[in-house]
């Protein structure tokens, strides 16, 4: 029997040595009568804390693999590791709860509630893991103040700006205290000057909270933040390796 | 173009949304069908009068005709020698209660045992020949017209009564004549197809002399068909008038027809109004259905503008789909209204015959008449309620296909029009009851009822954003975020969830208001009956029930009954039925010396003993308040009644509460009715029992007085009250019925709007899945919608419906039927209520809940 929620997290580190860990993942779609392979064999570990970026262009494959990352899709055959749990033997509330407690996502669409204000927004996924707002609202609110949205706190989704938006996804994606953030093309809906700020924003961010962030992207500019890249062709891995430092942003926070 | 757009856009998102759209005919399906099933149902028992009326008078076209007394029968051999009157037929009539077995006994309760009730002919078979029609007519052969002359007992019977109790040709069947079981021989069967559907097919045709032989009608007739050249109609009608005596009168075969459809016209007319509920509340649907296409659709509709399609066009667009869905469900709902029309045809005939006259209508009248005005009733209304989303949905710039992210609504609700305007329509509906009442046009209460809804239907978005301000800190209390959200979301859909709340509130504010009418009625009737039903014991023939004023009890027993120990007094009954006006009329007469002394009638503004002396000294009568108020007579008015003794003026002198029959009656003491009816007759006895005397002991000495052969009905006062009762509760059982329906309608609604809104949020539920909600948050998310959504609706239903219940029991009740109700409010009316709407659209929920926890985090991914 599967348990039904995920236990709060052991560190991962001690446990494998790695945030992520993929071995000879396979993820293979219907395509009318065909089948198309979107990942193929992919084996790779991220270490806990490292910035990745996985780039490529649209069809390679990497969309497939944040999926299999998030527990949003399973792979056809091989193994999918967050820390100590290996995904495909979780059941769909397991998977939930992994989401709830070690993982965080940020969207290229933001996908924020228009129901909710900015502070609900960021406290919602501990309020879905039983918190209590008196508890999660003051730690919503140091976050949004983090990245410098205190000031919009109560304002809706519609009423903001597109990088206000993603600063305030990157808050939510942070309130559980994951243990990996996942980045979905967080830049791709963005003007280029607000683009560089966000992607800042992401590793300044994800460093002082000591997660992994494996961002998905086909910007270079976006990838220039990372720590290593990893670029996919055909769903396999094309190239892995670190990022030089010349080749790094300047870190602009804001 | 357009046809373009319909096959390739509107009809392939219908049948893409295959569930919904379903959903949505079947509101539409439903509302036609309770419209159309009800005006059926109402056609063919009045048809099945008329027919009765046709089948008998043939090609009559005069008649002759007095009150149900009948009239002297020499008033036949009078008529010779009028220039131009071409044929004559004497007719005498009675209703009996019948046993088809040929038994004899009484059984346990004749009224079951006796169960059917036919209509006996007497006619002369000689004379019926000129009035023959092909189709119709009681053709009778000289062979049975033979048989009828050797043999008294001699019937004849149509052919569908002979096959239900399968009868063979001298066959015996009992009927009951003033209470004695007679038998009768079937010599003949009548094949015509009219008289087959005549009073469902139970009907007796007899000779003249033994029909009046049999139901004490000797030397009276009821009725004698004239065939007159149509030329010389107006010289015959001179001609007759001056020789025919007081109490008969010349009319038209169709003219009865008239009167019986005038005196149930205010019964067909609120239940057609009911019906109308329905098809209003699944007017919201096919709203609701249309503006979440066009929300669904906004990007489609922006690449269509963008190709070159003009608003017109798109409005066209919509409407043709509204149209389908209008054609569709209505063609749908004739066929059940169909199917519902003979579930309803027995209900509607049996509270008929109960408040009005004898029917018994078996047989279903297809009328093209009815289907045509259900079909077109659904179809516009469908294309009516289609038309504000189909222009909203045209006014979409092209430019919207470049927008991405969060939905929101096109446009902003006009919160404070909608509600200004809401507001402004209740206040039309107080004006126009304020005039309804003034001058008295009943139509105006309908009026008003519909303003009220529709200004009610108005303010739903206003309420519904006031009570989620309430609501929502109480709800996330008690069941967390995801409570929240769900409560939150009909804040945000309120555009949306608003038609769901008006359509539920529609639904719930009739039912409280019908709840509360029919209870305060109830409850009036019910303090009534305790106080006018005073005897200890009420007597009368077997089969008085349906053969009313053509039963007689011996005037020995009576005078027994008077002696018998315990007996203080002894009132007796006998009525007619007079035309009165453009109805029928029934004037009773009682002993007003034993009404004034033991009796309890309650008068208004005067008391019983002064009306009843008052009446007794001037020779007057009283009358029903219904009756007063439908002729607009009051206490000391004159009133001009054709009697036997010619046309006679009664003052009123008292007008007393009744709510046995709407259309009310007169009584005037016994001594009166005998004098002017020129008869000695008491259908009926009261029997009062002196105090402490033990009336079951009363009650079986009085039976054993009767002779052997006279089956005799005493009923003690207390059956009598319960009786009346259930037959009040039967009357409104179909109400309920109705009202069940249209609380499907708007729970169907529930069901279809949450899942639209459910799908078109697809992304927001993946996101949520995405950040952690488990299956079962996202359910009781959902549930949690629903079931406010349900208390929201039914909360506002509650005032609609205290606004509706004052409308229905001061204006529209007393408007049409002139009865004045106590009204009473029970509070579990509303709590009752409230607690069924909120289970029922959490129900509702289940669905797209289920529908909503399959939705995948994925979707939060996916690139629009």
């Amino acid at each position: 029997m599967l348990p039904d929620a995920v236990s709060p997290p052991a560190r991962s580190a001690e446990d494998c040595g790695a945030a992520v860990r993929l071995v000879n993942v396979v993820k293979e779609f219907p395509l009318g009568e065909q089948r198309v392979r979107a990942v193929d064999g992919i084996s790779l570990e991220v270490p806990d804390g490292q910035f990745v970026a996985v780039v490529g262009r649209s069809g390679s494959g990497k969309s497939t693999l944040l999926n299999l990352l998030a527990g949003i899709d399973v792979p056809s055959s091989g193994e999918v590791w967050i820390g100590d749990r290996e995904l495909s033997r979780l059941s769909d509330d397991a998977l939930t709860g992994l989401r709830r407690e070690r993982l965080g996502i940020v969207y290229q669409f933001f996908n924020l509630l228009p129901t909710l204000s900015v502070r609900e927004n960021v406290a919602l996924p501990s309020l879905l893991g039983g918190a209590r707002e008196r508890d999660v609202f003051p730690q919503a609110d140091a976050l949004l103040e983090e990245v410098g949205m205190s000031h919009r706190r109560d304002a809706r989704p519609h009423t903001l700006s597109g990088g206000e938006m993603q600063r305030t996804a990157i808050a939510r994606a942070l309130i559980h205290r994951p243990t990996l953030v996942l980045a979905d093309e967080p830049t791709g809906n963005l003007d280029s000057r607000t683009a560089d700020q966000v992607m800042a924003l992401l590793g300044e961010v994800g460093r002082r909270h000591g997660v992994t962030v494996v961002l998905v992207t086909h910007s270079p500019e976006a990838a220039a933040v990372a720590e290593r890249v990893i670029e996919l062709r055909d769903g396999r891995v094309l190239r892995d390796e670190p990022m030089v430092a010349q080749d790094r942003m300047p870190e602009t926070a804001r | 173009m357009i046809d373009v757009l319909w096959r390739w856009v509107g009809a392939r998102h219908l049948f893409q949304e295959g569930g919904r759209s379903l959903l949505t005919l079947l509101g539409v399906a439903l509302g036609v069908a309770v419209f159309v099933s009800i005006r059926l149902a109402n056609h063919s028992a009045l048809s099945s009068f008329s027919d009765t009326v046709d089948a008998v008078a043939g090609k009559a076209n005069l008649q002759i005709a007095g009150d149900s007394g009948g009239f002297d029968e020499t008033v036949l051999s009078r008529l010779q020698g009028i220039p131009g009157l071409q044929a004559t037929a004497p007719v005498v009539q009675a209703y009996a209660r019948a046993r088809m077995d040929g038994k004899t006994e009484a059984g346990e309760d004749p009224r079951e045992t006796y169960s059917e009730t036919l209509l006996v002919l007497g006619i002369d078979p000689t004379a019926m020949q000129p009035f023959e029609r092909e189709e119709s007519s009681a053709r009778i052969d000289p062979a049975t017209a033979l048989q009828f002359a050797m043999d008294p007992t001699a019937v004849a019977i149509t052919s569908t009564l002979a096959r239900r109790h399968r009868l063979e040709r001298g066959a015996r069947i009992t009927m009951l004549a003033d209470g004695h079981p007679t038998l009768f021989t079937v010599v003949h069967f009548l094949d015509s197809p009219q008289l087959q559907q005549a009073m469902g097919g139970n009907i007796v045709i007899m000779s003249l002399a033994s029909t009046q032989q049999a139901f004490g009608r000797q030397g009276k007739l009821d009725r004698i068909d004239l065939l007159v050249d149509p030329a010389r109609k107006e010289a015959v009608t001179a001609a007759l008038t001056a020789l025919l005596p007081s109490g008969t009168r010349i009319t038209h075969p169709a003219a009865r027809t008239r009167q019986v459809e005038n005196m149930v016209e205010a019964f067909g007319l609120n239940l057609t109004a009911l019906a109308f509920i329905a098809l209003f509340v699944s007017m919201f649907l096919i709203f609701n259905a249309v503006s979440m296409a066009v929300l669904r659709r906004r990007k489609e509709i922006g690449i269509l503008r963008s190709l070159g399609v003009t608003r017109r066009q798109i409005i066209v667009q919509f409407l043709s789909e509204a149209l389908f869905l209008g054609v569709v469900g209505s063609i749908i709902g004739l066929l059940l209204g169909t199917v519902m029309a003979r579930g309803a045809l027995g209900s509607v005939a049996q509270t008929i015959s109960t408040l009005y006259l004898q029917v018994n209508a078996t047989h279903l009248y297809l009328d093209p008449g009815v289907y045509l005005f259900g079909f077109a009733l659904g179809v516009g209304m469908s294309l009516l309620s289609a038309l504000a989303p189909a222009i909203e949905a045209s006014q979409t710039p092209p430019s919207v296909t470049m927008r991405q992210g969060i939905q929101i609504e096109a446009q902003p609700l006009p919160l404070g029009r909608l509600t200004g305007l809401g507001l402004s329509l209740l206040v039309m509906a107080a004006l126009v009851t304020v005039w309804t009442v003034s001058a008295r046009r009943p139509f105006g209460g309908f009026v008003s009822a519909f303003l009220l809804l529709f200004g009610f239907s108005l303010v739903a978005p206003g309420f519904t954003l006031l009570c989620e301000r309430f609501l929502s800190p109480l709800v996330a209390a008690v069941g967390g975020i995801e409570a929240r959200l769900g409560v939150r979301y009909l804040r945000e859909a309120v555009a949306r969830t608003s038609v769901v709340v008006a359509a539920l509130m529609v639904s719930v504010g009739m039912l409280i208001a019908l709840t509360v009418m029919v209870g305060s009625f109830r409850k009036t009737v019910d303090i009534w009956i305790r106080q006018t039903i005073r005897g200890d014991l009420y007597v009368e023939p077997a089969g008085r029930d349906v053969s009313t004023s053509a039963s007689a009890m011996p005037e020995s027993l009576i005078a027994q009954v008077r002696k018998l120990p315990g007996v203080a007094a002894v009132d007796t009954y006998r009525g007619v039925e007079v035309p009165f006006r453009d109805r029928i009329t029934h004037v009773g007469g009682i002993d007003f010396d034993v009404q004034a002394r033991y009796g309890k009638l309650q008068f208004i503004g005067t008391t019983a003993e002064a009306s009843l002396t008052a009446a007794e000294r001037q020779a007057g009568v009283i009358i029903t308040e219904s009756f007063g108020f439908r002729h607009r007579l009051r206490n000391g008015d004159l009133l001009e009644l054709l009697t036997p003794s010619g046309t006679q003026r009664f003052p009123i002198t008292g007008v007393f509460y009744d709510y046995s029959t709407d259309g009310g009656y007169l009584m005037m003491d016994r001594a009166l009715f005998e004098r002017l009816w020129k008869v000695r007759r008491t259908e009926r006895i009261a029997v009062y029992v002196q105090p402490g005397v033990d009336v079951d002991r009363v009650r079986t000495q009085l039976l054993a007085l009767a002779p052997k052969d006279l089956l005799l009905i005493a009923t003690p006062n207390l059956a009598l009250r319960q009786r009346a009762l259930r037959i009040f509760d039967q009357t409104f059982r179909i109400t309920y019925a109705l009202q069940g329906i249209a609380i499907l309608v708007s729970v169907l609604g529930v069901i279809s709007t949450l899942t639209a809104l459910i799908l078109q949020r697809g992304r927001e539920i993946g996101v949520l899945r995405a950040v952690g909600a488990r299956r079962g948050q996202v359910q009781k998310m959902v549930l949690v919608e629903s079931g406010v959504l349900g208390l929201i609706g039914s909360l506002l239903g509650c005032l609609c419906g205290l606004a509706l219940s004052y409308l229905l029991t001061f204006v529209i009740n007393k408007q049409f039927f002139g009865w004045s109700i106590r009204y009473t409010l029970e509070p579990e009316v509303f709590i009752q209520s409230v607690g069924m709407m909120v289970v029922a659209s959490i129900l509702a929920g289940i669905g797209p809940a289920r529908l909503a926890a399959t939705r995948v985090a994925a979707e939060a991914m996916r690139v629009e």
